[in-house]
């Protein structure tokens, strides 16, 4: 799955590994230092107090900031100043915080925007999307996974909250991503719809990587194999649910923070 | 050879200067309220409409230009107050609202004044020329340039230097958090406009002695003063005035020597910062 | 159920249309016949600037430039050189494009309101060279005397009637055309643009080329209206690509409705009417369009195709005796 040409990937290459990654905002540096290695197929869990820095460090893997220092290696290869297209090109997808969906085109709509988004088909001007069957049952294909079908001609922006954070994943999943980055998907659902959620996630591919920021301690035990925390921008420490658990320092600034 | 140059770079600074009275309310509404004033060129030939009017009945030159301003500031007022604000925060209705009121505006120009061209009665005392370097020169142009450096060091000090100029400065930065910490933040927006367009139309008197006035000065001089804002940097005074000096030279330069490409020469400066500073030379994200 | 009203109003505008435009024609006065070949050219050209408003939600004010820069090229090739029609209506979409190519690396990565600046100044760089480089367009006083193409008819162009058939054969060729493009993949990731830049580049989208390519092939449709143009006119000058064209030409895409396509058609042949109709009784055209603008703006601001669109959800939903199940539009 490696580019031509270039380096292929190797089977021991991580998924993803942050060397001394930095970002500087002016006079305030929101992430110092991160070094990070995420294996392929891994579940990575970010937790850390609000202000810690993990949206930010999304936004650098996915290349929406140019770090300030340090570099960030994808499968091997180094993208530490590719555009965020091209890392979604790669393999990359993301989801958000605050929704971020086409709110005013509907579901089906946003999921056909998902399924020609890495082909050379979103430049084709003469022929209708519809008649494009590829990206017309893929989309179907989604919308079935993910529950959505009925609602495919809804506009988004008219659905409940609990759709639209479904519809988010369903939109990062349908390109068949290497690394998945999911940012609070919980954020605003009610219990039922966080289980509904969490059962969603473990149902995905195992050769994907997911690095998942969560608040939920609940959500992030569930579903985590490792958990990394960040501090004030900084990597504090990493472990397994067990390790993280019975951590101290951990306690006091979550507790504490919090 | 020196002559034509000397010629030319004063003819440009004069031009810039006016083209600095235009833009600076065009850059400062850009900046501030975030609307692009379709209507700002009208304003110019309103307030030059206007100040003719009064310099013809009264023979007092400084009366038409503060009357152009004025008369101008209001409806500048009146448009910002009665329909602008209804659309808050959102500058593209906000724009095609300006651009109604241009066509509005240059239709009764029309009515009003006729569709001829007219050149504005220069003060007696400011009639003549004056020798710089072997070459003559009109006063009138130097005592232009010399108004607007006034009002550019005005403009300056204002926003430096005063409680109102910070208030301002606030209002631009961050309209939410201004209007927390307790700024009116609709009254210092009309005012603005209005500011805006008093400079305007006082521009324009000032340029109608040497310019004149005709119907489609207002779009004429609209396209000329966004160029300078794209320059220059909107939102920025000094971007106003750096922008002016250049597009005045490079238009006055062009016009000289080749006449027949001459708009086309502002073509390059616009193209060359657009590509290296997106922003403009003296423009904030 | 649901759609009944809307595709019944959609049947009744087709039959309307065909009846008015295919059908009626030759029982029509050649004014009628005149001002209906003017209205197509127009709605050409209102189209392709909904391209790039209303689909990619990018305001270009200098879009006139290149409906006369094509006019300029027609102007020039036939009455200089003698080309024929062919000739000149590749050539003038070809000098549309060519410099719409060129501006294309200075607009596409602006957005919003600074885009619109900058495609003002352009345009208005265009109508500069048309007003001022007076040994190639005759400066203010344009160029004259364009003679209506041969083209192999048994009737000559020059009957008002033909003319407006073979315009009517072209714009139904443009509107079909166009009609694709927003249907397509790549219409589909312009409305996205539209909708979120930032979202589209994390999709995977490299939204710069998106927004170049939609400014380009714009042009190149507005060059497509400018060749019509200038064989209907006869006559090509500055004004026509001046600030104040750039203008008629939003105005027209504001009114019909962006994101339609239909409704730019509809707002230019409403506007086209009005001019030429209000111009026979009054001087004070320019008054009633700027005030139809602002009204526009103050209460029916997402046009009238939108308008309608909304108005006839809220009567089928009072029909239906249910309420909306998705709120207002």
């Amino acid at each position: 799955m490696g580019s031509t040409g270039e380096r292929e990937t190797k089977r021991s290459d991580p998924c993803l590994v942050l060397k001394d990654l930095s970002i500087d905002f002016g006079g305030l540096r929101a992430v110092d230092g991160v070094n990070l290695t995420i294996e392929q197929g891994e579940r990575r869990v970010l937790m850390g107090p609000n202000g810690a820095g993990k949206t930010t460090l999304f936004n650098l893997i996915s290349g929406i900031y140019p770090p300030s220092r340090g570099r960030i290696f994808y499968f091997g290869k180094e993208i530490s100043r590719y555009p965020t297209y091209r890392r979604a090109a790669l393999g990359m997808a993301r989801t958000y915080q605050v929704t971020n969906l086409f709110r005013c085109l509907t579901v089906a709509e946003n999921i056909l925007m998902a399924c020609q988004a890495l082909d050379r088909t979103k430049f084709v001007m003469f022929r209708t999307l519809s008649s494009c069957h590829g990206h017309m049952d893929r989309c179907n294909d989604v919308l079935k996974e993910f529950d959505l079908a009925e609602k495919r001609n809804e506009l988004v922006k008219n659905l409940s909250h609990g759709d639209q954070r479904r519809i988010e994943v369903a939109m990062a999943l349908t390109g068949k991503p290497r690394l998945l980055l999911l940012d609070e998907p919980a954020a605003g659902l009610s219990s039922s719809e966080t289980q509904d959620l969490t059962v969603l996630l473990k149902k995905i591919d195992p050769a994907i990587t997911i690095i998942l920021i969560e608040h939920d301690m609940d959500v992030a035990f569930e579903f985590a194999e490792r958990i990394t925390i960040l501090y004030q921008g900084q990597f504090l420490t990493e472990g397994t649910k067990e390790e993280i658990r019975n951590n101290a320092t951990v306690q006091e600034i979550y507790l504490g923070a919090e | 050879m020196g002559d034509f140059l000397l010629v030319q770079t004063l003819n440009g600074l004069s031009f810039a200067a006016l083209l600095f009275l235009l833009s600076s309310g065009l850059s400062l509404i850009y900046g501030v309220m975030k609307i692009v004033n379709i209507a700002h060129g009208s304003f110019f030939m309103v307030g030059t409409y206007v100040g003719l009017s009064v310099i013809l009945k009264t023979n007092n030159f400084f009366l038409g230009a503060l009357a152009g301003g004025l008369a101008v500031g209001v409806l500048g007022v009146i448009m910002e107050r009665g329909f602008l604000r209804r659309f808050p925060l959102q500058p593209l209705p906000q724009m095609m609202i300006t651009l109604g009121f241009a066509l509005l505006f240059r239709d009764l120009s029309l009515l009003i004044w006729g569709g001829d061209p007219y050149i504005l009665p220069c003060p007696e005392y400011l009639k003549g020329s004056v020798k710089i370097f072997h070459v003559v020169f009109p006063v009138y142009r130097i005592f232009v340039f010399c108004v607007a450096t006034v009002v550019a060091v005005a403009l300056w000090l204002f926003n430096e230097k005063t409680l109102v100029g910070a208030k301002l400065r606030a209002a631009v930065d961050d309209h939410e958090m201004a209007g927390g910490v307790g700024l009116n933040v609709p009254m210092i927006s009309g005012c603005m406009f209005g500011l805006g367009a008093f400079l305007a139309g006082f521009g324009g008197v000032m340029g109608g002695p040497i310019f004149g006035v005709y119907p489609g000065l207002d779009f004429e001089l609209l396209s000329l003063g966004f160029v300078v804002v794209i320059v220059g940097g909107r939102g920025s005074l000094l971007g106003s005035a750096v922008g002016s000096i250049l597009v005045g030279l490079v238009d006055n330069f062009g016009k000289a020597l080749i006449p027949e490409l001459s708009y086309f020469t502002l073509f390059a400066p616009m193209a060359l910062v657009v590509a290296l500073k997106p922003t403009g030379l003296f423009g904030k994200e | 159920m649901k759609d009944r009203l809307t595709s019944t109003t959609k049947i009744i505008g087709l039959i309307l249309a065909v009846l008015v435009l295919l059908v009626m024609p030759p029982f029509y006065t050649s004014y009628w016949v005149t001002l209906l070949t003017q209205m197509l050219i127009f709605a050409v050209l209102a189209m392709s600037l909904d391209i790039l408003v209303g689909y990619t939600g990018l305001s270009s004010f200098g879009h006139a430039g290149f409906f006369g820069v094509a006019g300029y090229a027609v102007a020039i090739l036939s009455t200089r050189y003698k080309m024929g029609f062919l000739f000149c209506f590749i050539s003038g979409i070809s000098l549309s494009v060519l410099i719409s190519m060129i501006f294309g690396f200075l607009v596409a990565h602006a957005t919003g309101v600074y885009f619109l600046i900058i495609t003002l100044a352009l345009g208005m760089v265009l109508w500069g060279l048309g007003f001022r480089w007076v040994t190639m367009t005759g400066g203010d006083n344009g160029i004259s005397g364009i003679a209506r193409p041969d083209i192999g008819l048994p009737i000559a162009l020059t009957d008002p009637l033909t003319f407006y058939y073979v315009v009517l054969v072209f714009f139904l060729v443009a509107l079909v055309m166009m009609a694709i493009l927003v249907r397509s993949p790549f219409g589909h990731s312009l409305k996205g643009v539209r909708e979120s830049e930032s979202r589209m580049r994390v999709l995977g989208y490299h939204s710069w080329l998106h927004k170049y390519l939609a400014y380009v092939v714009s042009a190149a449709f507005a060059g497509f209206a400018g060749v019509f143009w200038a064989y209907f006119n006869g006559f090509i000058s500055p004004f026509d690509m001046d600030l104040n064209a750039s203008i008629e030409i939003v105005l027209m895409v504001i009114l019909g409705g962006p994101g339609t396509l239909i409704g730019p058609a509809l707002g230019a042949g409403i506007i086209i009417f009005l001019k030429n109709f209000i111009s026979a009784y009054t001087q004070r055209w320019l008054l009633i369009l700027g005030s139809i603008y602002i009204l526009t703006i103050l209460y029916a601001p997402q046009g009238l195709i939108n308008f309608l669109k909304d108005w006839l959800k809220g009567r089928q939903n009072k029909a239906c005796g249910k309420k909306s199940s998705d709120g207002k539009g």
